[in-house]
C-alpha cells in the first residue's frame, strides 16, 4: 500500500468523528426523544412554553452581541495601531495583548471580581456591567488576533489610492480599510458571539448569579437529570451557531483572517 | 501497512491510557471502588511516621519499630522517647490505612486488598453515572435524598443479609453511631422511606413502604443543618447591635427585610433555598399546628416534627406557585447567589455580611475569619426550623463485593476513622462513641482547655455555658434535657464557653503563635451542632420524585430576570443604528453606481 497524501487526515478524521459528531448526533438525539428513547417533542414543547427559558436566550442575545460590539469597537482601533510597524516595532505589543491568555481564566475572572468590588462595580448593583466588562477582557484577544492578521495584510497602496483619488480620512475608513479588515471582523465575531452565548463562569461569578446564561440553564437540567429538555436547549444554541455560520458564509475561506 | 502500523500504535496508545486508570493491582488482589464527594474524606499530606510532639514526618533514623507479640507494630520517635503525650504513627491516606486494615483483618484467609477510589462533584453527576450503567462502584456516598432517589430506582442493594458478618457490623454499627441518626426506632435514618416510582398527586401516601427504610440501605457518614452565617462587623450592619442583629437572624424573615436588603448571598442550589422559602410560605399554618402540640411532652415532639415533615416537603403545584413568589422576593432582596463563593466572602469579610450556609461550611468559616482577619462570624440556625442533611454509605446494586463493601462502611464508622475524616472535612461526623465527644470536648469544653489552671468548679461554671448535645451522643429527640443543672461531660452536655467570654489561647497556625479568642470555640460548636431545643424544628427533604422537573423549571424561573427596559431600549437603539447604516450603504451604493453610468455615457459620447 502506497502512502497517500490523505491519509494525514486520518487523526483528525477520527477526532472530528468521535468529538464533534458523535456529540452532535446524541445532542439531538436527546432533544427529540423523552426520558424512555422514544420518540417525543415534550422537550420542545417544554423549552417553549417556559417563559423563563425566553428571557433567559433573550438575555443570551443581548449579553452575547453588547460583548462582541464592545470588543470590536475596542479591538479594531487596537489590531489596527499593532498592524503598523510604526507603533509596533517588533511585535512585543501584541504579546502584550495576548498575556492574559496565558492565565487561566476562572483565576482572571475571580480577580476580576476582586477588582470590580474595589472600584463599585460589583455583580449585585450592576449585574449587566460587571458580566459585560468580564466577558469583553476574556475574549478581547480572540478579537484582537484575527483582526490584527487581516490588518498585516491590508493593501497599504489602495488605501493610499483612495486618499490620492480625494477620499476624506473618514471615506477611507469606510471605503478602504472597512472592506479589506471585514473576513477578520467576520472571524473575530465568531470566535466570540457564539463562546459568550454558551459561558456560564465568568457570568454566574461577576453577576453574582443574578445574570444566568443559556449555558447556565443548560448544565442546570443536565445536573438534574433532565437530559432531554437540556439537550433540547443545546440543540437550540446548535442552531443560533448555524445561523450565525451562515450569515457569515459569503466570505471565501482563503481570505479570512485569523489563526484558527 | 501503514493503516496496521497506525492500529498499533492506537492500540498501545488506549493501552497506556486504561493502564494509567488502574492502580498497580495483580491479579490475586482484591479490589474495592469507592466513589465519594470531592475532598470528602481524610488525606495525608504524606505518607510515613508522624510524631505530634514533633509535629512532622519523621526521617528513617528517627523513630524505632516495635512489634508486640500480636503483630501490631508501634513507633518511638528517638526525640520525644520519654514524652508520654507525643502520638508516633503511621500516617496515609484513609483509603491505605482501609487496605492495611483489610490485609490483616482477612489474613488467614489469604486475600490482599486494593482500592480504586473516584470523586464526582454534586450527587446528580454521581447518579448519573448508575443511571447510564457504566460504573461499577462498590461503595458510593451521597446525600440524603439522592439515597431515596436510588432506592425507589432500585440502584442500591440492601445493607444487610442474615449472615453472622452482616449482623455483626450491623450491631458494630448501632454502638458507633448516633441514635439521633441511625439505628433506633426514632432515629430519622429509620423514618424515611423510598418513594413511590409514579404517584398520584391525590395519592394520600407518595411513599413505598415495603421496601424499607433509609437505614436499610445506607449509613451516615456527615450531617448538617443549613442556617445563616452573619457577620456583625459587616459595614452595612453598622447600625445594628449584635444583640439586634442575633435577634434579627434568629428568624428566616430576615432575609426578606428591607434592611439588610443586598449584603447576603444564598446558594445557587435550589434545594437549600426551598428549604428556606416552604418554611416561610407556610410559616402560619406552621405556627397554628404548633398550638396543638405539647412542647414539654417528647412524644409530642417527635410527632410535631412528623407533621412538619410533611408540610416541609409539599411539592404540588400550588406549593410550588407560592414558592415561587417567595423565591423571587428572597432573590430580590439578596446580593446573589453562590456557588462556591460564600464562606471565603464570609470569611474577607468586605463582599456579603450574612449567607446561607451549610453548617460544616460555617464552622469553617467561623475559625478562618477569626484567625485570618479577626473578624468574628456567627451562625444562626433559625427558630422556624431548618433542613437537616446528611451524607451517607451505600453499596450500588452493581456491586458483586457486599462483604467488602460493608467492611468498608463499618470501618469508616469507627470511632479512629470518623474522627480523622471529621478532623479533615469540618463537618460533623455522624460517630457518637466517647472518643469522638472527648474529640469535641478538646475543642469546645472548658473543663478541658482550662485543665491546667487548677480552677475551681464554681470558677469553671461562671465561665460557661452548658450547650447539651446528648440527643446527638445518646439518643433520639425525645432526650430532651431533664435538669440541665445536672451537666456533666459524661452525660454530653458540654460546658461551652460563653459567646462574649474574653479569654483567649496561643495556636500554631500557619507556623506562627497566634493568639485566638475562646470564644470562637463557642461560636463553632453553636454551628456543628444543633441545639437541643430545635431539633423538632429539623426536618429532612425528600427527593422531589415525579415533581423533579416541574421544581427544576419553576427554579429556571427564579433563577432569570427579564431583560430589563434600558438594555431593551439599548437593543432597539442598536438595531435603528444597523438599519440606518445599511440603508445609507445601500442608498450611497447605487448613487455611485448612477454617477459611474452617467461618466460611462458622458465617455461614449
Amino acid at each position: 500500500m502506497k502512502f497517500k497524501r490523505k491519509y494525514l487526515a486520518i487523526p483528525y478524521a477520527i477526532f472530528l468523528s468521535l468529538f464533534v459528531i458523535i456529540p452532535i448526533g446524541l445532542i439531538i438525539f436527546y432533544a427529540f426523544t423523552d426520558a424512555s428513547g422514544h420518540l417525543s417533542f415534550d422537550a420542545a414543547k417544554n423549552f417553549f412554553s417556559n417563559k423563563g427559558n425566553w428571557d433567559v436566550l433573550l438575555v443570551s442575545l443581548f449579553i452575547a452581541l453588547e460583548a462582541t460590539a464592545l470588543c470590536l469597537l475596542i479591538g479594531f482601533p487596537i489590531a489596527y495601531f499593532l498592524a503598523n510597524k510604526k507603533y509596533n516595532k517588533n511585535a512585543v505589543l501584541v504579546m502584550l495583548f495576548i498575556m492574559p491568555m496565558w492565565i487561566n481564566f476562572v483565576l482572571r475572572t475571580t480577580a476580576t471580581r476582586d477588582i470590580l468590588f474595589a472600584i463599585g462595580i460589583n455583580g449585585g448593583n450592576y449585574p449587566y456591567l460587571a458580566t459585560l466588562i468580564g466577558m469583553v477582557y476574556n475574549y478581547l484577544p480572540f478579537v484582537i488576533l484575527p483582526l490584527y492578521t487581516t490588518m498585516l495584510k491590508l493593501d497599504k497602496s489602495q488605501i493610499e489610492a483612495c486618499a490620492d483619488l480625494g477620499a476624506n480620512p473618514t471615506q477611507v475608513f469606510f471605503k478602504s480599510i472597512l472592506p479589506q479588515s471585514l473576513p477578520g471582523i467576520i472571524s473575530a465575531i465568531t470566535m466570540t458571539f457564539v463562546p459568550v452565548m454558551s459561558s456560564y463562569v465568568i457570568s454566574d461569578a461577576l453577576s453574582e448569579g443574578n445574570i444566568a446564561l443559556v449555558g447556565n440553564f443548560i448544565y442546570l437540567n443536565f445536573a438534574n437529570n433532565q437530559w432531554n429538555n437540556g439537550s433540547f436547549m443545546a440543540f437550540v444554541l446548535l442552531i443560533l451557531v448555524a445561523i450565525s455560520m451562515f450569515a457569515t458564509k459569503g466570505e471565501k475561506e482563503e481570505n479570512r483572517g485569523g489563526l484558527w | 501497512m501503514l493503516k496496521n502500523k497506525l492500529a498499533f500504535f492506537g492500540a498501545l496508545l488506549l493501552g497506556a491510557a486504561s493502564c494509567a486508570g488502574c492502580s498497580s493491582s495483580s491479579k490475586d488482589k482484591i479490589i474495592i471502588r469507592v466513589l465519594n464527594s470531592a475532598d470528602y474524606i481524610y488525606e495525608a499530606s504524606e505518607e510515613g511516621v508522624f510524631c505530634s510532639a514533633c509535629n512532622e514526618y519523621l526521617d528513617e533514623d528517627e523513630y524505632t519499630t516495635e512489634v508486640n507479640e500480636d503483630g501490631e507494630v508501634s513507633y518511638l520517635c528517638k526525640k520525644h522517647a520519654d514524652d508520654e503525650e507525643a502520638e508516633v504513627y503511621y500516617d496515609c491516606d484513609m483509603m491505605e490505612q482501609f487496605v492495611r486494615y483489610m490485609d490483616k483483618q482477612y489474613e488467614e484467609e489469604g486475600l490482599k486488598f486494593d482500592y480504586v477510589y473516584d470523586t464526582f462533584d454534586t450527587p446528580e453527576t454521581c447518579y448519573n453515572e448508575m443511571m447510564t450503567g457504566k460504573s461499577n462502584y462498590d461503595i458510593i456516598n451521597v446525600s440524603d435524598y439522592m439515597i431515596q432517589k436510588m432506592i425507589t430506582n432500585g440502584l442500591l442493594q440492601p445493607l444487610f443479609d442474615e449472615s453472622e458478618h452482616d449482623q455483626d457490623i450491623k450491631q458494630n454499627l448501632k454502638d458507633n453511631l448516633s441514635d439521633y441518626l441511625w439505628g433506633e426506632e426514632t432515629s430519622i435514618y429509620n423514618n424515611i422511606y423510598p418513594k413511590k416510582l409514579d404517584y398520584k398527586d391525590d395519592d394520600k401516601d407518595p411513599y413505598e413502604r415495603t421496601k424499607g427504610t433509609l437505614a436499610d440501605y445506607a449509613v451516615p457518614y456527615m450531617w448538617g443543618t443549613v442556617g445563616v452565617m452573619y457577620n456583625p462587623a459587616f459595614k452595612g450592619y453598622q447600625q445594628f447591635t449584635l444583640e439586634e442583629l442575633q435577634e434579627k437572624f434568629s428568624s428566616w424573615e430576615v432575609l426578606y427585610e428591607e434592611s439588610i436588603k443586598g449584603s447576603f448571598s444564598i446558594k445557587d442550589s435550589v434545594r437549600d433555598v426551598y428549604a428556606v422559602s416552604i418554611l416561610h410560605v407556610y410559616h402560619d399554618e406552621i405556627e397554628e399546628l404548633k398550638k396543638d402540640y405539647d412542647f414539654e411532652n417528647p412524644e409530642d415532639l417527635q410527632a410535631f416534627n412528623q407533621e412538619l415533615t410533611v408540610i416541609f416537603n409539599r411539592c404540588d403545584e400550588r406549593t410550588l406557585e407560592l414558592v415561587s413568589a417567595d423565591m423571587n422576593k428572597l432573590k430580590d432582596n439578596a446580593f446573589g447567589f453562590e456557588v462556591d463563593s460564600g464562606k471565603t466572602d464570609m470569611v474577607s469579610g468586605e463582599k456579603i455580611g450574612a449567607n446561607l450556609a451549610w453548617s460544616g461550611d460555617a464552622t469553617w468559616a467561623i475559625y478562618e475569619a477569626q484567625t485570618e482577619n479577626d473578624a468574628e462570624i456567627y451562625f444562626s440556625l433559625p427558630e422556624e426550623g431548618s433542613n437537616i442533611f446528611t451524607d451517607s454509605w451505600a453499596i450500588p446494586e452493581v456491586s458483586d463485593q457486599h462483604k467488602y463493601a460493608l467492611d468498608f462502611i463499618d470501618f469508616m464508622c469507627e470511632e479512629e476513622q470518623a474522627i480523622s475524616n471529621m478532623d479533615y472535612v469540618g463537618y460533623t461526623s455522624s460517630t457518637s462513641t466517647e472518643g469522638v465527644l472527648e474529640y469535641v470536648c478538646d475543642y469546645y469544653d472548658v473543663r478541658v482547655a482550662m485543665e491546667d489552671e487548677e480552677l475551681t468548679d464554681e470558677e469553671l461554671e461562671a465561665m460557661s455555658d452548658p450547650y447539651d448535645i446528648r440527643y446527638f451522643f445518646e439518643g433520639s429527640i425525645d432526650d430532651a434535657p431533664e435538669d440541665p443543672e445536672a451537666y456533666c461531660l459524661d452525660d454530653a452536655i458540654i460546658w461551652s464557653w460563653k459567646l462574649d467570654t474574653e479569654e483567649t489561647t496561643t495556636e500554631l497556625i500557619d507556623g506562627k503563635e497566634q493568639e485566638v479568642p475562646y470564644a470562637v470555640y463557642a461560636r463553632m460548636l453553636r454551628s456543628q451542632f444543633p441545639e437541643a431545643s430545635q431539633l423538632h424544628m429539623l426536618c429532612m427533604m425528600d427527593d422531589y420524585g415525579k415533581d423533579n422537573q416541574a421544581v427544576i423549571e419553576m427554579w429556571q424561573q427564579v433563577r432569570t430576570n427579564p431583560l430589563p427596559l434600558w438594555a431593551i431600549i439599548v437593543l432597539a437603539v442598536q438595531a435603528a443604528a444597523v438599519v440606518a447604516i445599511v440603508t445609507y450603504v445601500i442608498f450611497d451604493r447605487k448613487r455611485f453606481n448612477k454617477v459611474k453610468a452617467k461618466r460611462i455615457i458622458s465617455k461614449q459620447k
